[in-house]
């Protein structure tokens, strides 16, 4: 097999928030500080991280759905950020997004025809019964019928709207996926069902995907590679198999011990971290998880950790990786 | 005696369209210092038997059970107030939305100490200093000043355990406690609720979807499905000898450490809506092994193993299971 080309790149990819402090008054909220990542054609990039760490507002820098502050995103070698509005309206039929619910993403007005026709009709110069035969033919491979093409959102189970979500994102034979938390809203019965329909949309496929989620088990069934982000920023990247097998960050170690495994005979005693995820307004000096670490160090409250290989495909931001216990 | 037992608990909902089934006889029986988990997916009724139990259903429904006693006093038809904050508290998935955003904690929580016991000013405040104390708040003066929107929503949570604990409640019904928190605060909650019930004794139902909270956190468990209890076991007796097909199916649905590039198993169809009744198995549609007789006669919960109760016709002729 070719060795897979590079897809998407984001470089030093920054988003700072205003955030009215006072009348006149605002503070920066750091969302995204300086992010570097690959995802390859073919390839799914798992991006695992609590509640304001940023996972959100990276997937909308990529899609351009909000202007990132600063740095780059190269997508199949152009930089999206210097595109015009035009350029990129054209750019954007490569890509495709999937929410998390699908009764919030899909507009309860209109009917499936129209809802995976809209892609079609905005970017191709199919019309008519053109598109309703390309509709159906979408509608077949993420495992609906031609019967669901009247029907409107509300009127389908969380499973099918979600289906239809995932047809309306595949439209335009996207090379990159964008899949913000797509089965978090669902049941674990209909979970299965569409952790498999993207399994093997991927592959027939080969779709690049860039999946979000904060379910550590999803992600261990999914991702080739995964990025795990804190406050921000990522702090180990590296092969699923490999993070799963042996955590090198602290934060990492720690979200895993945290997961709860659906089995009683594994009660482990967890590393449980205390405290919240500090502000991303005023992140902590020196590493951003120092006040939560069980491993800190008098250094860690000064010198910020860079991104470091720690092996030949994995790198962690920690100034002790190396030495602190594996579990 | 049991602190809580159930006995055929219905609950039928008019709706614009139908009559709505959305408990179909359940039974549950809680002993004192136990976490059962009450497991199931939306809709199987799992909330509104919790709601049940404090009396919070809406007037127009229409609530039976032939049994429904706390401590060996019947809760039928009796005053609720005398039951609901007082005997059982209940704590919801979104914390926020249960604290009133206009006043602090302190006020919260000394308002419900106040009306449990004769106390005095320093004593109520020593009680919710402690109260904070025991639900693992750090710097509780600070937080007793603090309104909702200043604390994170673990800290809510917390604040709302600590609410439940002031009535001096026997009885805790979590509902989904941790389903909008982040895993490592998630964690810290569960550990909490383990802690209390070692060390005050604390019985608490556990509303759940999470498979992972039920193996973690319950000593034993009950899995409903359309309304019904289909298996109720030990947690590691449902986990390791799964009878139901539905529990099965459930547990196979699961994404697993080393279920990467197998496909997952999924139960095919859909949950049935509770508008019409289903005269035999409500899961019948959905089994791979259903035979003539789940169509017509609907499994009732037998004791199969010890202490392992289960639903299903496949076990009727083999009685070893």
């Amino acid at each position: 097999m070719a060795e897979p080309s590079l897809l998407l790149e984001t470089r030093a990819l920054t988003k700072h928030y205003p955030v009215r402090t006072g009348l006149f008054t605002h503070q920066w909220a750091r969302a995204l500080d300086g992010v570097d990542l690959t995802v390859h054609t073919g390839e799914i990039l798992g991006i695992v991280g609590e509640s304001g760490c940023g996972k959100t507002t990276l997937a909308r820098c990529i899609l351009r759905i909000i202007p990132p502050t600063s740095g780059q995103i190269i997508f199949d070698g152009d930089d999206l950020l210097r595109f015009s509005q035009a350029e990129l309206r054209a750019k954007r039929r490569e890509m495709g997004i999937v929410y998390q619910n699908p009764y919030l993403s899909l507009s309860p007005r209109l009917r499936v025809r129209d809802l995976v026709a809209e892609p079609l009709v905005t970017h191709t110069p199919l019309r008519g019964t053109d598109v309703t035969g390309r509709v159906v033919q979408l509608l077949q491979a993420v495992g609906l019928s031609a019967e669901h093409v009247s029907r409107r959102a509300h009127e389908l189970s969380g499973g099918q709207a979600q289906r239809v979500a995932i047809a309306r994102a595949l439209a335009l034979n996207p090379k990159l996926v964008v899949l913000d938390e797509p089965t978090s809203a669902l049941d674990v019965s209909v979970q299965a069902q569409i952790l498999n329909l993207l399994v093997s949309l991927q592959r027939e496929r080969h779709l690049a995907y860039l999946f979000i989620s904060h379910n550590l088990e999803v992600m261990q069934h999914v991702a080739d590679r995964i990025a795990v982000m804190y406050l921000g920023q990522i702090v180990e990247l590296g092969p699923a198999e490999a993070i799963f097998a042996a955590p090198k960050h602290p934060y990492t170690k720690a979200l895993l011990a945290s997961t709860l495994a659906p089995d009683p005979t594994q009660r482990q005693p967890t590393i449980v971290l205390e405290g919240n995820v500090p502000s991303p307004l005023a992140p902590p000096p020196g590493c951003r998880f120092h006040p939560r670490c069980p491993w800190v160090q008098a250094r860690c409250w000064e010198d910020i950790p860079v991104l470091r290989s720690m092996d030949e495909q994995r790198l962690a931001a920690c100034h002790f990786a190396e030495t602190i216990p594996q579990y | 005696m049991p602190l809580l037992e159930v006995r055929d608990l219905k609950i039928a909902i008019p709706t614009p369209g139908g009559l709505l089934h959305a408990v179909n006889g359940i039974d549950l029986t809680l002993e004192r210092g136990e976490i059962f988990g009450l497991v199931g997916e939306t809709g199987c009724g799992k909330t509104i038997t919790g709601l049940s139990l404090l009396g919070l259903i809406p007037p127009h429904a229409q609530v039976t059970a032939t049994r429904l006693s706390l401590g060996g006093d019947d809760l039928r038809g009796g005053d609720w107030s005398q039951v609901r904050g007082r005997r059982i508290a209940m704590i919801f998935q979104d914390p926020a939305a249960s604290l009133n955003p206009t006043f602090t904690i302190g006020q919260q929580l000394t308002r419900v100490i106040r009306q449990h016991g004769q106390l005095t000013r320093p004593e109520i405040q020593a009680r919710a200093v402690s109260l904070l104390n025991d639900v693992g708040l750090p710097e509780p003066e600070r937080i007793l000043r603090a309104y909702p929107h200043q604390l994170s929503g673990g800290m809510q949570q917390r604040v709302m355990i600590a609410l439940a604990l002031a009535s001096g409640a026997e009885l805790l019904i979590a509902d989904e406690p941790t389903t909008a928190l982040d895993v490592t605060i998630q964690a810290q909650i569960l550990r909490l609720l383990v802690a209390l019930r070692d060390r005050h004794g604390l019985t608490i139902l556990l509303i759940t979807h999470d498979l992972g909270v039920v193996a973690q956190t319950c000593d034993r468990v009950a899995v409903l499905y359309a309304g019904r209890v289909v298996e109720t076991a030990p947690t590691i007796d449902l986990f390791h000898q799964p009878k139901h097909p539905y529990t099965q199916g459930l547990l196979a649905a699961l994404p697993r450490p080393g279920s990467r590039g197998q496909s997952l198993t999924s139960i095919e169809g859909n949950v049935p809506s509770g508008l019409q009744m289903i005269p035999g198995c409500a899961f019948a549609p959905r089994c791979r092994f259903a035979f003539d007789r789940c169509a017509t006669e609907s499994p009732s919960l037998i004791e199969r193993t010890p202490a392992h109760e289960v639903a299903c016709h496949l076990y009727d002729e083999d009685s070893d299971g």
